[in-house]
């Protein structure tokens, strides 16, 4: 366990090692005249939810402020709650589960992370409507700063549920080249979480510590290409413990705590290409591909395409499809507790659609007749998405394998 | 191809890139247009994640932040 720790540490130095030398390398070598604009007065307010054919809902309204405090520097403070039914699992496990090895009772063992035996999504006549019984609460503070021809940005977060806290900093900088034409951007993300299950004793920790870089260019006045990369080490506990793992024992049905290594090395790369169409519209095209340590690698492609249909009106039709494929130690049936065990249905194999609907109204002349839109500034935002994901394996819960959700966000902006 | 290649090839590509004709400030007003900016938006980009997170195995290199809810 202690070499683990030692080559896991000292590969997360040598990534540091190597972000800290091309940092240097590239930054240390340029400068610019133009003094970068930090983000600008902005108020927002999201109504944003999420309901899913496995019978979970979730809504998560945000506030998020930012003010311009000097020429140079911005603030922001943001708040965001989720509500959710029963946060994973609520309608009755169809297994023939007899006995457990853990230390809950079957509906612990099987339902949500509030530790409910009732509520959850609306169920029938009985419960035709969704009662909210688990909350988490998000605040983030954070600062941008205008240096030497870029912007140094850093964020606190804070993330606190009945059996969950995340704190987490967040630092950015982004430095910008040749006229303004090209930027890089340079990341770094460090979470510190606890995780205490409800239905256990035990407190633990997870630690993840991510590296971003992204490169921005202008090609043309029609063209910009984006690349994006991320790097992200994982170590403590990284199994969902609600999650758990139905083995059958000589007859018997026992539902086992899943068992997940703990470490995750997880890496990305995507490229990204935004071109106008013509005058009144834009389509942007995006690929990622992505793999990591438990043998988990995807590919995703994406399409937006934006269009204004009037001065005031913008549309958004998006698509979006990945496939992946599942970790080294996933399997549909496990025959006797094993070394490493999940039934984490999000490390199988399968494929996933999403469509997107948006629908951005700029205030200004004419659409004052709606409410706060006579005033330019303001800015209403409307988004409605449809996802589907099929794995080649069903849920352990329910025995589906196909998983439909929409997704809304009613938002409005208010900039000054 | 190793994985260092793989994590190497974008900034290869990037350093290419960047050699391209520059476009002056004269010329970026229709880049200034929002249906032109990546990212436009990086709040409601963040609340599309979110749920994303949940849903696959994953994660990383869209731009946005998300997390603190351990369903990565």
């Amino acid at each position: 366990m202690q070499l683990g720790q030692q080559e896991q540490k000292a590969a997360v130095a040598g990534v540091v090692k190597k972000f800290a030398l091309f940092f240097f390398l590239i930054f240390g070598s340029y400068s610019t005249d133009f003094a970068q604009l930090v983000p600008g007065n902005e108020t927002q307010v999201n109504f944003s939810g999420y309901f899913d054919s496995f019978n979970v809902s979730v809504l998560y309204p945000s506030i998020s402020i930012t003010k311009k405090v000097s020429w140079s520097t911005s603030i922001t403070g943001r708040y965001l709650v989720d509500l959710i039914t029963a946060a994973s699992i609520r309608n009755g496990y169809t297994g023939s589960t007899t006995t457990s090895n853990t230390s809950a009772s079957k509906v612990d063992a099987v339902t949500a992370a509030s530790g409910s035996s009732s509520g959850g999504s609306g169920d029938g006549l009985e419960n035709p409507l969704p009662e909210f019984d688990e909350v988490r609460h998000e605040f983030n503070l954070g600062f941008a700063q205008s240096i030497a021809g870029g912007i140094l940005t850093l964020d606190g977060l804070y993330s606190t549920e009945s059996d969950y806290t995340s704190a987490t900093i967040i630092g950015n900088y982004t430095q910008y080249f040749a006229e303004n034409n090209a930027s890089l951007q340079l990341g770094i993300v460090r979470s510190w979480d606890k995780v205490f299950p409800k239905t256990k004793d035990w407190k633990k920790n997870k630690n993840v510590i991510t590296f971003n870089a992204n490169f921005t260019q202008i090609i043309s006045t029609k063209l910009i290409v984006q690349l994006l990369t991320t790097y992200t080490n994982n170590n403590g506990l990284l199994s969902d413990n609600y999650q758990l793992v139905p083995i059958t024992i000589e007859g018997t049905d026992s539902l086992f705590d899943p068992v997940h290594p703990d470490l995750r090395i997880r890496r990305a790369a995507a490229l990204s290409f935004k071109y106008r169409l013509f005058d009144k519209a834009s389509v942007q095209l995006g690929y990622r591909y992505y793999w990591d340590s438990w043998n988990v690698k995807s590919n995703t492609i994406s399409a937006n395409y934006q269009m204004y249909l009037s001065k005031n009106l913008i549309l958004g039709i998006g698509y979006r499809n990945n496939v992946q494929t599942q970790a080294f130690f996933f399997k549909p049936v496990y025959e006797t507790p094993e070394q490493y065990m999940t039934s984490d249905i999000k490390l199988d194999s399968g494929h996933s659609n999403e469509v997107q609907l948006q629908l951005i109204i700029q205030g200004g002349k004419g659409v004052e007749f709606l409410p706060f839109l006579e005033d330019e500034r303001v800015q209403y935002i409307f988004d409605l998405n449809f996802y589907s994901r099929l794995t080649d394996s069903p849920y352990w819960f329910n025995n589906k394998s196909n998983l439909f959700a929409t997704n809304f966000n009613i938002g409005i902006r208010y900039r000054y | 191809m190793s994985i260092r290649i793989r994590i190497l090839l974008p900034f290869f590509g990037a350093l290419l890139l960047y050699g391209c004709a520059t476009v002056k400030p004269w010329g970026k007003e229709g880049l200034a247009d929002p249906i032109m900016i990546i990212d436009e938006n990086p709040i409601n980009a963040g609340i599309k994640e979110h749920f994303i997170d949940y849903r696959e195995g994953a994660v990383g290199a869209t731009g946005a932040e998300s997390g603190g809810c351990g369903c990565g």
